[in-house]
């Protein structure tokens, strides 16, 4: 990875954590950003579950395939297919004439006509003011990435689900961005669950204080946790951290909370981690904390680029470019893992 | 079953004893003969020897009804001829609760023309139809030496229904109405008559904000609670005259492929729907106004019904899975846990469409009718249709890879 590149990233991750605009002070008090809840889940915890994405993380993968995922203030996303511009649409230039800029289409005809948007000046707005703008596009071209919950708001939605959480052993996988970012608030949100029968899970990182970890899993039933490397530098250099705070935390948890299920992951990256040595590494890691007897199972996930629309959308560029992860590979892996005697559930097809 | 699903072929439908016995049992029949129900057709259940159902159905047209409120008894397609009642200039109504009201006018004429109409089908029958073969094999007919044509057969039920045509179509035409008009008032009733009018062009501004305005099949209280409304309403009304005219029809929302003809005489509705194309399907959710994935549909399936009413019949549910929803043995497992939960619902019938690589290469071909196809990757979630061309291709490639 291109040193260039790191300092992108972290350049990102500063100006994400710096509060700017007035988006925090007015939103509603314990309350989180939340860009998505997402109904029947199946790829992020037992049964069909329902995942509650928090705004915000600390780490800046450039895999990452929520890009909306990773700053902490609201934003918008704008999809281009969607616009309806050249049919002679302007609500969102009426609602901030600063934030849009008009592209006309070839020789005054308008029907190709186009808007490219401000980021310095959205960045600027308020809460209500970026609200506002993104609602006032009648096509969802531009959508609002984040809207400040309050715990029983979000749980009000996801007890909706209930039905096919008692059939399934679902119920709520609060996810990110960071989940841990939002301390006071997850505990909160987990206890909350709790207290009305759903059970919980998070998708971590693992980049956070172990405190945040240790009081969210007093709520916990369930942890799906990433472990990306066992090679510090590499790790640092991709995503802007090295690994020693989470292989300490996540140590920590299996101490703790060795009855807690823990599902390791690993998305296998081109260039970073896609080596069958690096993924031993971390099998013999997990094998050390005890392994199926501090209840670890393990899934590599197979690297994808389906996020890169959106970073198209956040007028971002994707970082990982066209690379292509080797199939074969992965299927190396995978049957490592599979006789490793750690290999998650959704690893098994039906013919194994 | 799971395994069978997952192969992509469509079949089996399923059948829902939940729903169907005790809807038997509630219309006189005996334990074991509702339990032995066979499924006729695309989706009833009929009981041998006790069901003496044989005349056809009808399908009312509730779009048109709703196009009767914004043309004031009229329809685009028939000019100044007035079909349905004149209940007043669209522009004039003060409150949605007025032209609610409105559209529930019309909706129980149609379905009184409806009763007379089959009113009449019945006498006619009695006296011109005779089935001497088929009365011969039915057991109540036999035993009371009557022809399966007629009316009253001692011992038989009657399990007559009527087809509500356009559910979703209507929900969601009167729910972006109450938000857009009546909440919000980002719109007028006079804008919006208007833009119908035109079929859109010109006003496709407003054709987005009706499109994305709250819609049935996506768990939203807001629009579901219109259809619990229509369906209670409609049930009302044939509880009300089965008896009085000797004739039973009960409601179900199974229209085959009919939602494409009556379509073609609706114009443009206030769901953002345009002129003459089809209407809703059964009890699934309007073409692409679905975005919250299969959970969401089946609990404002169940929403929109009254348990508390027998005068329902099936309702026909069609559900579209992309590969990676069902991959693996994890994937076999939460279709089953899915299917347990329609159960639970107590829906009447679901059919699974699980996509195989042919059919994801018909969505890249025709986006609008595949518009709510989600894919499901760990951490991460889209739909199919809004991914680019190449990365649809990369997710097809993965299906080979990953499914079974």
């Amino acid at each position: 990875m291109q040193h260039a590149l790191t300092e992108r990233i972290l350049l990102d991750r500063e100006a994400s954590l710096r509060p700017t605009g007035e988006w925090r002070r007015l939103a509603p008090k314990n309350s989180a950003m939340v860009f998505n809840i997402q109904h029947y889940s199946l790829h992020d915890g037992p049964g069909i579950r329902t995942i509650v994405f928090l705004k915000g993380c600390p780490l800046r993968c450039p895999w990452c395939s929520n890009p909306e995922s990773q700053r902490f203030g609201p934003e918008v996303s704008y999809v281009a297919d969607k616009c309806i511009a050249s049919m002679g649409c302007d609500r969102c230039a009426l609602a901030c004439p600063s934030a849009v800029h008009r592209v006309d289409g070839d020789a005054g005809v308008n029907d190709s006509a186009t808007i490219s948007l401000d980021r310095d000046v959205l960045d600027q707005l308020d809460l209500n003011a970026i609200t506002r703008f993104a609602k006032a596009c009648p096509s969802k071209a531009i959508t609002l990435e984040g809207r400040p919950m309050q715990i029983d708001e979000i749980l009000d939605i996801v007890e909706r689900d209930e039905v096919f959480f008692d059939r399934s052993g679902g119920g709520l996988t609060v996810s990110g961005g960071e989940p841990l970012a939002h301390r006071t608030f997850l505990t909160n949100l987990l206890a909350g669950a709790h207290e009305r029968g759903i059970t919980t899970a998070i998708e971590t990182c693992g980049y956070a204080p172990y405190a945040s970890l240790a009081s969210a899993a007093e709520h916990l039933d369930y942890v799906l946790f990433d472990i990306k490397s066992m090679d510090s530098a590499v790790h640092r250099e991709w995503t802007g951290y090295s690994n020693e705070r989470i292989l300490d935390n996540f140590t920590r948890l299996c101490a703790d909370h060795p009855e807690l299920p823990k599902l390791v992951r690993t998305p296998i990256i081109p260039g970073f981690n896609d080596s069958l040595e690096d993924i031993e590494a971390i099998v013999d890691f997990l094998h050390g904390l005890g392994g199926r007897e501090a209840n670890i199972t393990y899934q590599p996930l197979h690297y994808h680029r389906f996020g890169e629309g959106k970073y198209h959308a956040l007028d971002r560029d994707y970082p990982m470019g066209d690379i292509k992860l080797d199939d074969a590979l992965f299927n190396e892996i995978r049957d490592m893992v599979l006789a490793s005697g750690l290999a998650a559930d959704a690893l098994y097809k039906d013919s194994d | 079953m799971a395994l069978t699903i997952k192969s992509g072929e469509g079949f089996p439908k399923l059948l829902n004893d939940e729903d169907v016995v005790p809807l038997l049992l509630s219309k006189g029949a005996k334990f074991d003969e509702a339990l032995d129900y066979s499924v006729s057709g695309c989706a009833e259940c009929r009981m041998p020897n006790r069901d003496t159902y044989t005349s056809p159905n009808a399908y009312i047209n509730f779009a048109a009804a709703l196009e009767m409120v914004m043309y004031n008894g009229r329809m685009l397609k028939y000019g100044d001829e007035v079909l349905g009642l004149e209940t007043g200039e669209f522009e004039d109504f003060q409150s949605f609760d007025d032209l609610f009201a409105a559209f529930l006018r019309q909706q129980n004429n149609l379905l009184k023309h409806a009763f007379i109409q089959q009113h009449e089908i019945i006498r006619l029958r009695a006296e011109h139809f005779a089935t001497p073969l088929g009365s011969m094999l039915q057991k109540l007919c036999r035993e009371s030496c009557i022809d399966l044509h007629q009316p009253k057969i001692p011992g038989g039920i009657d399990l007559g229904y009527l087809e509500y045509m356009g559910f979703a179509t209507v929900i969601d035409s009167l729910a972006a109405i109450k938000k857009l008009v009546f909440e919000e008032h980002v719109i007028s009733l006079h804008e919006l008559k208007e833009a119908c009018e035109h079929d859109f062009e010109g006003y496709e501004v407003i054709r987005q904000l009706l499109r994305n305005a709250p819609a049935y099949g996506n768990d939203d209280p807001y629009a579901d609670e219109i259809g619990k409304i229509l369906d209670r309403t409609a049930q009302e009304f044939t509880a009300k005259y089965s008896e009085q005219i000797g004739v039973h029809m009960d409601i179900r929302l199974v229209p085959f492929t009919s939602h494409v003809p009556f379509g073609k005489v609706v114009s443009a509705t206030p769901d953002g729907r345009r002129a003459f194309t089809p209407l809703s399907d059964g009890s699934s959710a309007a073409q692409g106004a679905d975005h919250e994935g299969p959970t969401a549909i089946l609990l404002s399936n169940y929403l929109t019904k009254n348990f508390d009413h027998n005068e329902h019949a099936g309702r026909l549910l069609n559900i579209k899975l992309s590969p990676g929803c069902v991959a693996g043995r994890e994937g076999t497992e939460k279709l089953v846990e899915f299917i347990e939960t329609w159960r639970d619902l107590k829906l009447w019938h679901v059919q699974f469409n699980v996509m195989n690589n042919e059919t994801l290469r018909e969505a890249q071909k025709h986006p609008e009718l595949y518009r709510n196809l989600i894919v499901r990757i760990a951490g991460y979630s889209a739909f199919f249709t809004e991914l680019s061309k190449d990365l649809q291709d990369e997710l097809i490639s993965r299906n080979e890879q990953e499914a079974f």
